[in-house]
């Protein structure tokens, strides 16, 4: 037979348990999933932003170190690449040296 | 311009179309393209503006026809090999339409000839293979205020812009050439042909549309497509007023030589 007052701590863990498990549902509805445009196509990226040098890497950009980078309709100066950061709803479009030749 | 009955027949179908006309017609057959570049993309951009009846056509290579060439630069047949390419290509388009008068240049494209090349026509099409003739292309155009066409091919790709002065121009996105050998060229990375028949052939239409001057031709709009997926986009950009030559400071007030890079595959 359970005594009253182990009765009640067995609630009151209960209880928290299912608090707990609800907090954990909870933070990962929360998780943050932002929605980017790459090349005319959409993506998405987990977290709430992503510096434009980790998108390259995500995207697998060839040859990095070549790509023009056009930023919500203007160019990014390859020097800021670095701080450039990318937030939800950014349009990114990465544009190659294209040359043809038989040289 | 009085037609003749041969060249009503000729241009029949132009003349028919709404939005060229008689006028349109009238004013391809006074027009004037210089193409750089009797390859990949100078082959259909001549072969079609030469059957429009574009009156004079410029064409600038200083190469020979070579059996890798084949492959895609369908104005050179297999007997033309080792022939001068401005030599080849004057040759067909002399036999496709003898209304168009061929004035060839069997020389590079080079600072000390550009300008004085370049203002005799009035419309210019990149058709070039190297990254230092594309920039010199852009900027004796920016420069010499000449309209033109850019282009440039690799594997399933394209892309392509048209220079209108006053417009973005070609360091508007790409602000100066990539170190000599850095990218890949088709003789490395290779190119499917018909890719380059896709490309110059939309180079030829922007030419025709310049001189009959209806629609909207490809000015700060970049068009990019992959053949693979069959895929065509629009970049948008702006007149970048950073730009190094056509900025509000532009740095760049004369030409520049860049080097061209070397040949590392014997064909």
């Amino acid at each position: 037979m359970v005594h009253k007052y182990q009765k009640h701590g067995i609630v009151r863990g209960i209880l928290s348990l299912h608090l707990c498990i609800i907090k954990v549902f909870k933070n990962n509805l929360n998780k943050k999933i932002m929605s980017i445009t790459v090349n005319g196509k959409n993506q998405e990226i987990s977290g709430e932003s992503i510096s434009l040098l980790e998108l390259i890497k995500h995207n697998d950009v060839k040859q990095p170190d070549m790509v023009s980078v056009q930023l919500n309709g203007s160019f990014l100066e390859r020097a800021k690449f670095e701080e450039t950061i990318v937030k939800k709803g950014d349009e990114i479009d990465f544009l190659y040296f294209m040359g043809g030749g038989s040289i | 311009m009085d037609f003749t009955d041969l060249q009503i027949e000729r241009y029949s179908r132009h003349i028919i179309l709404q939005d060229v006309g008689v006028e349109g017609q009238q004013k391809i057959l006074e027009g004037k393209v210089l193409i750089v570049g009797a390859g990949g993309l100078g082959s259909p951009v001549a072969l079609y503006l030469a059957a429009a009846g574009v009156g004079t056509i410029g064409l600038i290579d200083g190469d020979v026809v070579d059996l890798t060439n084949l492959q895609r630069q369908v104005i050179h047949f297999t007997a033309d090999v080792q022939k001068a390419k401005v030599q080849s290509a004057k040759e067909k388009i002399e036999k496709l339409n003898p209304d168009v008068k061929v004035i060839t240049y069997e020389t590079l494209l080079t600072t000390e000839n550009v300008f004085e090349i370049i203002n005799q026509y009035d419309f210019i099409i990149d058709g070039t293979d190297n990254f230092a003739t594309k920039f010199l292309v852009n900027d004796a155009c920016v420069l010499a205020k000449k309209p033109f066409s850019h282009g440039g091919i690799l594997r399933f790709e394209g892309q392509t812009f048209t220079y209108v002065p006053g417009n973005a121009c070609y360091r508007c996105i790409f602000h100066a050439p990539p170190p000599a050998n850095a990218v890949p060229t088709c003789s490395q990375a290779g190119v499917l042909g018909s890719i380059a028949g896709m490309l110059g052939t939309i180079q030829a239409t922007e030419a025709l549309k310049y001189f009959i001057g209806k629609g909207k031709l490809l000015t700060n709009r970049l068009l990019v497509f992959n053949a693979l997926d069959m895929e065509f986009r629009t970049v948008n950009f702006k007149h970048n007023s950073s730009c190094p030559i056509c900025g509000e400071h532009p740095t760049i007030t004369e030409l520049q030589t860049y080097e061209l890079p070397t040949c590392e595959l014997k064909h």
